[in-house]
């Protein structure tokens, strides 16, 4: 009885679980399909871009002494060697470096610095989907191709400053450990020079500071935990130019000028005396 | 007795380490503001630079003109002072002149040549602020000594247009004349290759108290002629005059060259000057 309830009962649980296996086959196989197509998609576009940051550039020019410490390694950078992301490239005090990266902007890195390729993403086209550059000290002279959209993803930070770039070039430079007339008590500084389009200079330790926008032919400074100065004419404002950049490769970064000061200098007008006494 | 006298040697005492105490903390503050104000102000520029500024100009005006060439090395020795040198020659043109420029009795020349020789410091008092202290001598058809400071400084650098104030003056001490400059210039745009600047500037001149002044000061403001009361030999005068325009200059920075123009009416009546300089510089 139990038997044929079980037969009975069971013969009709079993086209139950049949029917029950079959709709869910129905159901889960265009559902697991469609997980491995999207994860197949996700994986080809992440690895599009993956592809893609793997060179993040590659050094057109050296001088000097200057390393690349990558992980664990130090390699000794020479002309074509590949950089990549996360390498943290050096010069000492007679070194220079000079480097070109995916996007095809260009970079020079000038005496006694170090910078860090934090983040270089190529998107599938070629452009640049981001890039961010960090200044921990020293000169870095930049010529960055014009961006899309005008949206501001070629970055420079440095400990106390950041500059988003909407295709440019500019020059920042990173200074600690000296102080400034002007500024008691404070010995960080980022200064940022601009030669064509415009940056936006902002501090990276003061979110609530106003940004400032610095436009071709001016400079500003980011003293400390302050908010960008006004910004003011190249070579006026007292920062005495970024210098370091020697150009080894000429003209390859567009020529703007190594920087230094550029005031008017007190020169002898004629003598409207005709001289002076007599003889 | 001897309890006043100990009183007065106690407060002596207190006073004296007061005063001590005084003095340290003042030369304390004093260094703090220092430290302040003109950090490393002790330390050698390290790297040092070494400026050289090539510069040539001309005068032009109804009654004389003038031009010169030379050049200016500038060593800095610290981060706020250098020394500098600077080697000038001046031709020196005379129109309708009735008499020599620096000697009245004799009869003129058409043109005189002379050259002035200068060194001195120079002191960067603030970012954008530098005064120029030099002493010297002139040699050739004018041979006097003489003493210039140079002062110029910006003004509102963080804006679109600052302002640059400079002041020269310049004593020469044979014949106690004193020649001064002053000018005014905002720049008026500012691009990544070039910098214009507009403005207006004049001199004045005045003294001396030497038995020719007279004469000289005459000559010095450009009044070579019948226009000019030269007053007789012995005598002293105190005149004072000057001239001023507008000016426009501009700046080239990749060739680190600029060029300035002035022109207006003064002492010698209508006149134009141009000067043109190049800076280059050596990190060492």
């Amino acid at each position: 009885m139990r038997a044929a309830r079980n037969r009975n009962g069971g013969g009709g649980g079993d086209l139950n679980l049949v029917n029950i296996d079959r709709q869910l086959k129905a159901l889960l196989l265009p559902r697991f399909f469609t997980f491995y197509l999207l994860t197949f998609a996700a994986f080809a576009i992440v690895g599009t871009d993956a592809l893609a940051q793997t060179p993040a550039g590659v050094v057109t020019a050296v001088a000097g002494s200057a390393a690349i410490q990558r992980g664990a390694n130090s390699l000794t950078p020479r002309v074509g060697t590949q950089l990549d992301q996360g390498d943290r490239l050096t010069t000492g005090a007679d070194g220079h470096l000079e480097g070109t990266l995916s996007d095809n902007s260009q970079f020079e890195l000038a005496e006694s610095s170090a910078m860090v390729l934090d983040q270089l993403t190529i998107g599938a086209a070629g452009g640049r989907i981001s890039t961010r550059l960090s200044l921990a000290l020293g000169a870095l002279r930049t010529a960055v191709t014009s961006s899309v959209g005008g949206v501001p993803n070629f970055e420079v930070h440095t400990p106390n400053a950041v500059v988003a770039v909407r295709g440019t070039k500019w020059n920042t430079r990173y200074q600690e450990g000296v102080g400034r007339p002007g500024f008691p008590s404070c010995k960080r500084f980022t200064d940022v020079e601009v030669y064509e389009g415009t940056v936006e200079v902002s501090s990276a330790t003061n979110a609530a500071a106003q940004h400032r926008s610095v436009t071709e032919g001016y400079e500003t400074t980011v003293a400390c935990d302050a908010p960008p100065l006004e910004s003011g004419p190249l070579g006026i404002t007292g920062t005495s130019g970024i210098g370091g950049f020697r150009g080894v490769s000429p003209g390859s970064m567009g020529g703007p000028p190594a920087g230094s000061l550029e005031q008017p200098p007190v020169i002898p007008k004629p003598p409207p005396d005709g001289g002076a006494g007599p003889r | 007795m001897t309890g006043i006298v100990h009183s007065m040697r106690l407060v002596r005492r207190i006073a004296s380490a007061a005063l001590v105490l005084a003095i340290t903390l003042a030369g304390r503050n004093a260094h703090a503001q220092l430290a302040d104000l003109y950090p490393n102000f002790w330390t050698l520029e390290s790297p040092a630079n070494l400026q050289a500024t090539l510069f040539a100009g001309g005068f032009v005006s109804d009654h004389y003109g003038t031009s010169q060439e030379g050049f200016q090395l500038e060593q800095s020795l610290t981060p706020y002072i250098g020394v500098f040198g600077r080697a000038t020659a001046y031709q020196l043109f005379v129109e309708h002149n009735q008499a020599d420029p620096f000697v009245p009795t004799k009869p003129n020349q058409a043109q005189y040549y002379f050259g002035r020789f200068q060194g001195g410091l120079d002191f960067a008092l603030y970012p954008g602020t530098e005064f120029y202290l030099s002493g010297g001598k002139e040699a050739g058809d004018s041979d006097s000594s003489l003493i210039e400071g140079d002062f110029s400084s910006w003004i509102m650098t963080h804006s679109r247009h600052p302002l640059n104030f400079s002041f020269s003056s310049i004593q020469t001490f044979e014949n106690g004349v004193t020649s001064s400059e002053i000018d005014f210039q905002w720049i008026l745009k500012s691009t990544a290759n070039w910098l214009w600047l507009g403005g207006a500037g004049g001199a004045i001149y005045a003294g001396g108290s030497a038995p020719t002044a007279g004469a000289l000061i005459c000559k010095n403001l450009g009044r070579f002629n019948q226009h000019c009361v030269i007053g007789p030999p012995g005598t002293q005068s105190q005149s004072i005059d000057g001239q001023g325009g507008p000016d426009l200059g501009f700046f080239y920075r990749p060739w680190r060259v600029g060029m300035n123009a002035q022109f207006g009416y003064g002492a010698a009546k209508n006149y134009g000057e141009l000067s043109l300089y190049k800076k280059l510089g050596w990190t060492e």
